[in-house]
């Protein structure tokens, strides 16, 4: 099979899974009664600022109770409440498909638009440059380590390594984040302790560049923080394995110098695996960023699916569910890329 | 006739040494690193405070709501050795009681997820090329291809906030895993010749699948439950984090540095205690799975 086809196929398999996933969310909200159940509630606000409107208009309180029902009927039906869930069903996918994602029912944009897309696609920029520095960061520091502690296994710089991968890995990254604030921004008073630039912030491009380094240097160390004793250890595993296969033995046994037995031998074997987890740094960064953005208030995707789940903004929820799941189909789907082209044996 | 009895005797008592020796066998090896001795010791002094909390903790009547504001804020001492929180309850004995949930949470979610993943996966493997593995794997694919907290946090957003909606959702999550794993794993081992061997003989595919398949997977399954022990924990106080999770007064422990994160950085031990514990339950967990992985890879 064609690198080209096998490269299409998998595209589009990962673009089905990523619409049965939205499919499922959508099922899951109508038939559980909770899409119901919110609308009603969105309804109920809505009638009683309309109460209050329509009595300084309407004195008799019948005529009042009339035009409210007369109100609420419209309401009902302007939201397909007369209708069971699943009537709602078509029209939501295809909105949402057509990346038409309607309007949020409590929180707005920075520019005071209370469209999902222009919520979500001021923010979106925001999580990318954390989760992207983050992982490179950590990935570039992680391998690099995790090679040089595969070439001396049992020494003290090992073992130091170990055990930092191991509480690393069990740290809650958010209780992480505090601690950073606190040491960083409240005790030596250097780094600021949230948001992304200063207020008022600096017009000059490259202050505004400098600000925005300086705001990023705690949510970029906390996120590495919990993803980093993980890529060492990975990493480490990985090298390890390789330099105990034949052809490395073979390698050596021709005398090549042991530079090249790394280089040409053990690492290039190696970086395919590795590679592979790089989807699941993604992963952990992705719903780490969650977690960091609330801690720091840094105003990504993650502080806003936060700010959706305590607010229960339904359409602004399944949205950035939807968002989520496509960028990571996307990162999982240029890895693949990388993987094919970088390993010769691997065609589907 | 008497002769059988005797070589049947025999037989069961020989099979019962050798489980004794294979035992031993598993407990020389394992104990053979320090650390994982150390993380099952840790385990099970933690499990015992889990489970008489009400005789070990100094302060029992302080798990729930319990208001004494005279007691308030005060910092580690020897009477609290690790203060008082904002309404004057021991922050050591309400850990104590956390410990608890932990482990509520952490047997709750493996056998709600481990059995589930398992069997599915057995069935997904053994059934290669049908209709049947076509749906499980794929509905698995759907799940895994969510990043997971995200999947958590809109499954756990949807239910009441309480602490058995938010071990639901890390089930939810988790399941796919152990598809994943026990149905690669059963592949592979699909066509070796025992597997030929059961069938020709006509065995059943329940014996095929729990007899002949699942303890030869078993090492690996267990290796991963032990290390997702430490990853169950971690996401149940993310829950609670962003405030789905358990709601105080429980004692969770999640709950319990969210909620006195707030009185950082003046009454530092409020937090500081929960989130150690968080820390050595973790820990205890990773110890003891490394420990078990090595026992298995050296077979």
């Amino acid at each position: 099979m064609g690198l080209g086809r096998t490269l299409l196929i998998r595209g589009l398999s990962l673009l089905l899974v990523v619409f049965a996933v939205l499919l499922m969310v959508v099922i899951v909200l109508g038939a559980t009664g909770v899409s119901d159940k919110i609308l009603k509630a969105y309804v109920g606000e809505e009638l009683r600022q309309i109460r209050q409107e329509l009595s300084q208009r309407i004195r008799d309180p019948q005529e009042l109770e009339k035009a409210l029902e007369a109100y609420k009927l419209d309401l009902e039906r302007a939201f397909g409440l007369d209708k069971p869930w699943y009537f709602r069903l078509p029209d939501m996918v295809r909105r949402v498909l057509l990346l038409d994602l309607g309007t949020s029912r409590t929180i707005t944009s920075f520019s005071g638009s209370n469209k999902v897309s222009d919520i979500i696609l001021e923010r979106i920029p925001n999580t990318v440059i954390l989760v992207t520095v983050a992982v490179v960061l950590s990935a570039l520091v992680g391998i690099s380590a995790g090679v040089k502690i595969a070439t001396r296994v049992g020494s003290l710089l090992d073992r130091i390594t170990s055990y930092f991968s191991a509480v690393s890995y069990a740290l809650p990254s958010w209780w992480t984040g505090i601690i950073f604030i606190l040491i960083f921004s409240f005790y030596f008073r250097l780094l600021p302790p949230g948001g992304m630039y200063s207020t008022p912030p600096p017009q000059e491009p490259l202050a505004r560049l400098l600000d925005l380094m300086l705001h990023a240097v705690l949510p970029v160390l906390t996120l590495m923080a919990a993803i980093l004793g993980g890529w060492i250890y990975v990493s480490r595993t990985i090298v390890l394995n390789v330099a105990q296969e034949d052809f490395v033995s073979a390698a050596r046994a021709k005398g090549l110098p042991e530079r090249i037995v790394m280089r040409r031998y053990i690492l290039r074997a190696s970086t395919p695996p590795i590679l592979t987890n790089i989807v699941f740094g993604i992963a952990g960064s992705l719903g780490g960023a969650i977690l960091t953005e609330t801690v720091f208030r840094w105003p990504g995707m993650g502080l806003l699916y936060y700010e959706a789940i305590t607010a229960f903004d339904e359409p602004l929820i399944i949205a950035l569910t939807f968002i989520f799941t496509l960028i990571y189909a996307a990162a999982r789907f240029i890895l693949e890329i990388l993987y094919v082209s970088l390993d010769p044996r691997v065609r589907y | 006739m008497s002769g059988t009895t005797t070589s049947e005797v025999k037989f069961s008592e020989l099979e019962k040494k050798i489980k004794r020796e294979n035992w031993r066998r598993i407990w020389f090896r394992f104990k053979k690193s320090k650390l994982s001795v150390i993380g099952l010791s840790m385990i099970l002094i933690l499990l015992f405070m889990a489970v008489f909390a009400e005789y070990i903790a100094p302060y029992p009547s302080h798990a729930g709501l319990y208001i004494a504001f005279k007691n308030a804020y005060k910092p580690p001492s020897l009477e609290h050795i690790l203060g008082t929180d904002m309404y004057g309850r021991d922050v050591f004995s309400r850990i104590i009681f956390g410990f608890r949930y932990a482990f509520m949470m952490i047997g709750l979610v493996l056998s709600i997820v481990v059995p589930t993943g398992v069997i599915l996966g057995l069935i997904a493997g053994y059934y290669r090329g049908t209709f049947i593995e076509t749906v499980i794997v794929r509905l698995s694919d759907i799940f895994i291809s969510l990043p997971p907290l995200v999947l958590a946090l809109s499954i756990a957003s949807i239910l009441e906030p309480n602490i058995f909606n938010s071990m639901l959702a890390v089930s939810l999550m988790w399941w796919p895993w152990y598809v994943k794993l026990t149905y690669s794993m059963t592949v592979s081992l699909r066509n070796e010749p025992f597997i030929l061997a059961a069938e020709s003989q006509g065995a059943s595919t329940l014996h095929i699948l729990f007899r002949e398949l699942l303890p030869n997977e078993l090492g690996t399954i267990l290796t991963k439950v032990t290390l997702d022990a430490g990853w169950v924990i971690l996401i149940g106080a993310a829950i609670s984090f962003v405030g789905l999770g358990a709601q105080p007064p429980t004692p969770d422990l999640g709950t319990m540095v969210s909620e006195y994160s707030k009185y950082l950085p003046e009454y530092w031990w409020m937090s500081l205690g929960p989130a150690a514990g968080i820390v050595l339950i973790i820990l205890a967990f990773n110890l003891l799975g490394d420990g078990i992985r090595d026992v298995f890879a050296g077979e």
